[in-house]
């Protein structure tokens, strides 16, 4: 009789506390999403400015390039500056060329650097000490170090101006960053339980086999992220391709020269520009010019990137 | 490994010629040589007989008849000049990018880690920001950004100063409100141009987020279901699960930025040589890179050696 009231208030006191707790929790949650929220948002508008910057002038007409109440949005629009940058950059050739370039190359790399990384993650051989030393300096040695002795080898044989050198150089696992790619197929192999592979083998699976099918399904996230970035830095690539190329020239060299190409063939394009509108136009021009560039980058990652969040999930619950 | 081999040797002498000779341990280094083939050939084609060269080019005169390079040794006459006669290299170009590395590195790695967490978890909006964190690697690793830089955003800065054209912030009253405070000039101009390079240093940071985040990805939800169920706060979960299972991709990470804040063609060194090759000075140009080079290359093998030993893996 005497234990129902005390009884009664320790539940109460208890309800309360269970009840300020929660309340706590949510107040906790909350200023952790609107702090996630203010930083992301904040930290989104600088890594989106340039893209906002390039298309708030690719389209804008030359009455608006002096005008002062032209901020974001341009008040008249017109696609002159693209044909000229279109032209200019004379844009399906330059693509062309950059493909001949990226997609032969971006398949020999992805085999030589995961085949490589596999090999220097799971198995001993006689110097692989030393192999792997020199992995790390073609990692760590800039390509300008040794780019002129490259450039007169590539002479002496006859494919400066063309493709091949680059798949050359994928192939044998000196392509752009490859070095790197293999590094992270390495770390992320040796990341992996050997135990999985031990029982393949011992099941009569071959080396080639394990690897094809028990260990690559594995490290799929791994290979899409050197995927995406192979693409990235191939397409991108200005420095060893400004080099070997003289003629019919990638798309990141191209557009080095877009602004000085424009003053001498520019005004061919559209009959009756004069020099000042030329001129004007210049900023829209060269936001053309970036877009077409990276546009079709912006495009294959617009489709890509839910693959490559997927991927990264599924590898996820299987690691 | 050699080890190994005379333990087999006992058991094996039972075995056929042929099957001793390949024995277990052999026939796996070879599939591993295998394996590696196509990398060996590549790095003595295109890295090993380039990089002799170009020693061969520090220690020699050349001379560009008919556009053919002529060789002649002049022992250490480039690497003399680089100490002791060029009045720039090192208090211009080889000190002031060496300590730039040293503040960025860093802080790419910090922020790199710190949006990798912030963005693992599902929220509403996730698939955008992620979306979004690619973007500087698109964008910044090409010519475009130079475009972007010095031919569309320089002409967006209303007063036109100099410095606006590559800075989207500025920090004139932090330096003014620090100096009054007493702060020491060298701490001053760190922090300034920390927050004056905000724009650059985002910038730099998408390869490493998508490595990190790849990584933390990769992390077993069941470790932290147990952590959950153990009652471990958000700060120890971070420390004693996703940083061990992140380690090894930190170190790649710490590494790349290093790499990447030297190679970059904004780097004082690298504009140096290029300006020296574009004059025909190719040994004294060269000989410039391999200087920085073997200092970039100590500082990699002493972060490496310091690092490495707190590296976590799953199968040790």
């Amino acid at each position: 009789m005497m234990d129902q009231p005390i009884h009664e208030s320790q539940r109460l006191r208890a309800k309360a506390a269970s009840k300020k707790l929660e309340i706590s929790y949510a107040v906790s949650k909350f200023f952790k999403v609107v702090f996630r929220a203010a930083f992301l948002i904040g930290l989104g508008y600088v890594m989106l400015y340039p893209i906002l910057i390039i298309f708030s002038n690719a389209f804008k007409a030359k009455e608006d390039v002096y005008d002062p109440t032209v901020i974001w949005l341009p008040k008249h629009l017109s696609s002159q500056a693209f044909t000229l940058a279109f032209k200019t950059l004379d844009y399906w050739k330059t693509l062309a060329s950059t493909c001949k370039i990226l997609f032969p190359s971006l398949i020999l790399q992805l085999t030589s650097t995961v085949l490589v990384g596999y090999g220097f993650a799971r198995f001993k051989f006689a110097g692989k000490g030393i192999m792997f030393m020199i992995l790390i300096f073609t990692i760590i040695v800039p390509m300008q170090t040794y780019m002129i002795p490259l450039y007169s080898q590539f002479q002496n044989w006859g494919m400066l101006d063309s493709p091949v050198s680059f798949w050359l150089m994928a192939i044998g696992g000196m392509g752009i960053r490859s070095g790197l790619y293999i590094f992270i197929m390495r770390q992320f192999f040796r990341q992996m339980p050997p135990e999985i592979e031990e029982a393949a083998l011992i099941d009569g699976c071959g080396y080639f086999k394990t690897f094809w099918r028990v260990m690559l399904p594995n490290v799929v996230s791994a290979v899409v992220t050197i995927t995406m970035f192979s693409i990235v830095w191939y397409w991108n690539d200005y420095y060893i391709a400004s080099m070997f190329y003289k003629t019919d020239l990638p798309l990141s060299v191209h557009l080095t020269f877009l602004q000085a190409n424009l003053n001498v063939v520019g005004k061919n394009f559209i009959s009756g520009i004069s020099d000042t509108d030329l001129w004007l136009l210049r900023e829209s021009v060269l936001s053309c010019g970036c877009l077409l560039t990276i546009g079709p980058l912006l495009i294959l990652y617009v489709f890509a990137q839910r693959f490559f969040t997927e991927s990264i999930e599924r590898t996820g619950i299987v690691g | 490994m050699s080890k190994k081999a005379n333990n087999l040797k006992t058991p094996a002498d039972a075995l056929p010629v042929a099957k001793r000779f390949l024995t277990f341990e052999r026939r796996k280094s070879i599939a591993g040589l295998c394996f590696v083939s196509p990398w060996i050939l590549g790095v003595i084609i295109f890295f090993l007989v380039p990089m002799i060269t170009a020693v061969r080019y520090t220690f020699s005169d050349i001379q560009m008849v008919n556009g053919k390079f002529t060789l002649e040794w002049n022992n250490f006459e480039n690497y003399k000049w680089v100490f002791t006669q060029d009045p720039t290299f090192i208090p211009d170009e080889l000190v002031p990018s060496l300590t730039e590395m040293a503040w960025q590195v860093p802080i790419v790695v910090l922020f790199s880690v710190f949006v990798a967490v912030l963005i693992k978890d599902k929220f509403f909006g996730r698939t955008l920001a992620r979306a979004v964190f690619f973007l500087p690697v698109i964008v910044s690793s090409g010519v475009v950004i130079n475009i972007l830089k010095n031919g569309i955003m320089a002409g967006q800065t209303v007063g036109g100063e100099l410095e606006g054209a590559a800075y989207m912030f500025s920090a004139p009253s932090f330096t003014t409100i620090f100096n009054d405070l007493g702060v020491p000039a060298q701490i001053t101009n760190i922090v300034s141009s920390v927050v004056n390079e905000v724009f650059d240093l985002t910038w730099k940071c998408g390869v490493q987020i998508l490595l990190l985040l790849a990584a933390v990805n990769n992390i077993p939800s069941s470790s932290y279901e147990v952590a959950d169920m153990e009652g471990a706060t958000g700060w120890e979960k971070f420390w004693k699960i996703t940083f061990p299972m992140i380690s090894s991709t930190l170190l790649v990470t710490i590494i790349y930025s290093i790499i990447d804040c030297f190679t970059d063609s904004e780097n004082l060194v690298m504009k140096r040589m290029m300006e020296l090759v574009n004059k025909g000075a190719y040994d004294q140009g060269t000989t410039i890179v391999m200087v920085y080079c073997i200092c970039v290359l100590a500082i990699i093998g002493v972060v490496y050696a310091i690092i490495g030993r707190f590296v976590f893996y799953y199968n040790d």
